[in-house]
């Protein structure tokens, strides 16, 4: 089991970050994403790849400054 | 620079800051911010942490002030017309004229960022738009320089302040609702309430670095 945000899904070996975020349905085009306290590069969200029990967090960049 | 003019009188930095919290002025004399964007979050981001007694500040922007950034930036209508970060050093330099402020006027890009914030002891993000934020923060992370990054997401409007969260990563703190929309305007309570949020981490980073 693998949670990202508030909610939990089951864990795949092999998934990645972008698989989790597909599952979920988080297609917010600029986000800041964190696996387990740790910011994920851009580049990296399709090839970082998650183990079980990995938290993960999106978070969602809005304009305004 | 010794400073004869009558309506800036010499006064003891020790003494400017003689109300702030005991012991930080001789540890964040020595330290250095950078503030990447100076709009309604940079501006009032720098008078905060000059008023901490910040004794360096690397200020970043490409911009000149405007009429419509006067609802929020901290910029006076004398200054229409002016860089906004030459602007904001005569305000700095007003509040304490031995503050090291380093205006930089550039676009902030991926290639310039590194030799622009190179030795910034804590950066904050202070950009308008979404882009620019995603920008900084992905090549700030890319670096690996062990250095926080403050950043800043969701101020627009007037309403849910109590929804502004502060979040927490490894080299990364974002503060902001992460929901309002930017359509609702850019009001100055609550943006400079997380610019001080903004600002108020970083003093509290850099005492913590001693």
């Amino acid at each position: 089991m693998i949670q990202i945000n508030e909610e939990k899904i089951e864990w795949r070996d092999g998934m990645t970050v972008r698989d989790a975020m597909n599952e979920v349905k988080y297609s917010f085009p600029l986000v800041i994403v964190s696996v387990n306290g740790k910011v994920i590069e851009q580049k990296h969200l399709d090839k970082h790849i998650i183990n079980d029990n990995d938290k993960i967090k999106v978070f969602h960049l809005i304009s305004g400054g | 620079m010794t400073n004869h003019n009558p309506e800036m009188p010499e006064v003891a930095e020790i003494v400017i800051y003689a109300r702030n919290a005991p012991g930080s002025f001789p540890i964040l004399k020595t330290k250095c911010a950078g503030i990447a964007g100076c709009g309604g979050l940079g501006s009032n981001i720098a008078v905060l942490l000059a008023r901490a007694g910040v004794g360096k500040l690397i200020v970043a922007d490409f911009d000149t002030v405007a009429p419509e950034n006067l609802n929020r930036q901290h910029f006076f209508i004398d200054q229409i017309g002016k860089l906004k970060v030459d602007a904001l050093g005569d305000t700095i330099k007003r509040i304490n004229p031995k503050i090291n402020y380093q205006p930089v006027n550039v676009n902030l890009t991926p290639e310039n960022i590194p030799d622009v914030f190179s030795n910034v002891d804590v950066l904050i993000e202070a950009f308008d738009k979404a882009e620019n934020k995603s920008m900084l923060i992905d090549t700030w992370t890319g670096l690996q320089n062990n250095k926080l990054l403050i950043a800043a997401s969701g101020l627009a409007g007037t309403g849910n302040i109590d929804k502004i969260q502060i979040n927490k990563m490894e080299n990364l703190i974002i503060v902001g609702d992460f929901k309002s929309n930017p359509d609702a305007g850019l009001m100055a309570p609550k943006v400079v309430m997380v610019a001080s949020m903004q600002a108020s981490l970083a003093v509290e980073y850099l005492l913590e670095l001693k």
